[in-house]
């Protein structure tokens, strides 16, 4: 099998190194990134990476960890080219913009993954895993600490302020991003963070898996941009907590779960992941990682790559 | 004059109240018993 992977930053070294411990035999051809870069990430991997990478037609599957815009403007000739696809975009407008090929996806006979990454993809997993423990959901709550490099800490930047879509009362509702300040608990070392509404994907990624919720929003630790900018930490711990409420035997209940890593090593482990389930066959279209049908084959795996999905117990 | 005293007590009172949820957030009561633990393999079948 070889997969092609455009982009050679934080996410993208991530995702080679997951993907050459997936399979001795798999090879990972670096389609972008300059000659010094890529012979970087060569030099630390081994054979198993090509390093002058060639056509994306040569490939089974192509992981884009580049900046959003790019990964919707790359993904047409990647359909054109007869290759799946695994976006870790996860910016609402990227998200949509992604969607948007759905007929293409069909068209082509592939499948494109949208949202792999910590946030919308680990907290879709997360959120459709504990759906499963209901009899019927009413609420979803997400709540997001941490991101990877650079571009993804700018982009948490702009998800705090303007306007964010979540279901309330049923219905899509604006909010503020940037309001509703909460004191969320996420698992430790992390811990206790003030939170904010944030124009994040998480609730159109979820709303996909599980449809039809009263209460369904996202909420995000606010980034501190005078200190990542002075001291820009690479990839520092992150969180995310799903708060899941419904009815189960006869009674409301609540089912609380998260997971602390690097948002980058999240994000790498879970692109991996879902590169064989394409070549052994899922649907053609365009999809969250969490309407592939696998989603405990995932978690198990995000498992035994040592992250920890963990479950909060009152 | 009353009034003003009123008015000051009150804008007081907000900013005070204000000020206590800006540092302690709102709505986010800390838990008072219990604690995260690892998903079992099981659970996740």
């Amino acid at each position: 099998m070889q997969v092609g992977l455009v982009g050679t930053g934080i996410v993208g070294l991530n995702v080679a190194r997951e993907l050459c411990g997936l399979d001795s035999s798999l090879r990972v051809a670096l389609l972008s990134g300059t000659p010094a870069r890529r012979e970087t990430i060569a030099g630390a991997l081994g054979t198993q990476v090509i390093e002058q990478g060639g056509e994306a037609e040569a490939c089974d599957v192509v992981v884009l960890a580049t900046p959003d815009d790019q990964q919707v403007a790359r993904l047409p000739g990647l359909l054109a080219a007869g290759v799946h696809v695994v976006c870790t975009a996860d910016a609402p407008l990227s998200i949509d913009q992604l969607l948007a090929f759905q007929d293409d996806a069909i068209d082509a006979r592939r499948s494109v993954v949208i949202g792999a990454a910590m946030s919308p993809g680990v907290t879709s997993l997360l959120a459709a895993h504990a759906a499963t423990l209901f009899d019927r959901v009413t609420e979803i709550d997400i709540a997001v600490s941490g991101t990877a490099g650079p571009a993804c800490r700018a982009r948490r930047r702009n998800a705090m302020s303007g306007s964010t879509m979540e279901r309330r009362d049923g219905d899509w509702a604006e909010a503020r991003s940037g309001s509703s300040r909460e004191l969320v608990w996420f698992p430790d070392p992390v811990g206790a963070q003030e939170c904010e509404k944030a124009s994040l994907s998480d609730p159109r990624v979820i709303d996909r898996v599980v449809p039809d919720l009263a209460q369904l929003t996202v909420r995000a630790v606010r980034t501190d941009a005078k200190r990542t900018l002075r001291h820009p930490p690479t990839d520092p711990l992150g969180a995310v907590r799903v708060e899941v409420r419904g009815m189960r035997d006869g009674g409301s209940a609540t089912t609380v779960y998260g997971m602390v890593d690097r948002p980058g090593a999240v994000t790498g482990a879970l692109a991996a992941a879902i590169v064989p389930l394409l070549v052994e066959g899922t649907p053609a279209g365009v999809m969250g990682p969490a309407e592939l049908g696998q989603t405990t084959r995932l978690l198990r795996w995000l498992k035994s790559r040592g992250l920890k999905p963990a479950t909060f117990e009152p | 004059m009353s009034g003003w005293r009123r008015a000051s007590v009150a804008v007081s009172l907000a900013a005070l109240a204000g000020v206590v949820l800006r540092i302690r957030g709102i709505g986010g009561a800390p838990p008072q018993s219990g604690g995260w633990r690892e998903l079992s393999g099981d659970e996740m079948r």
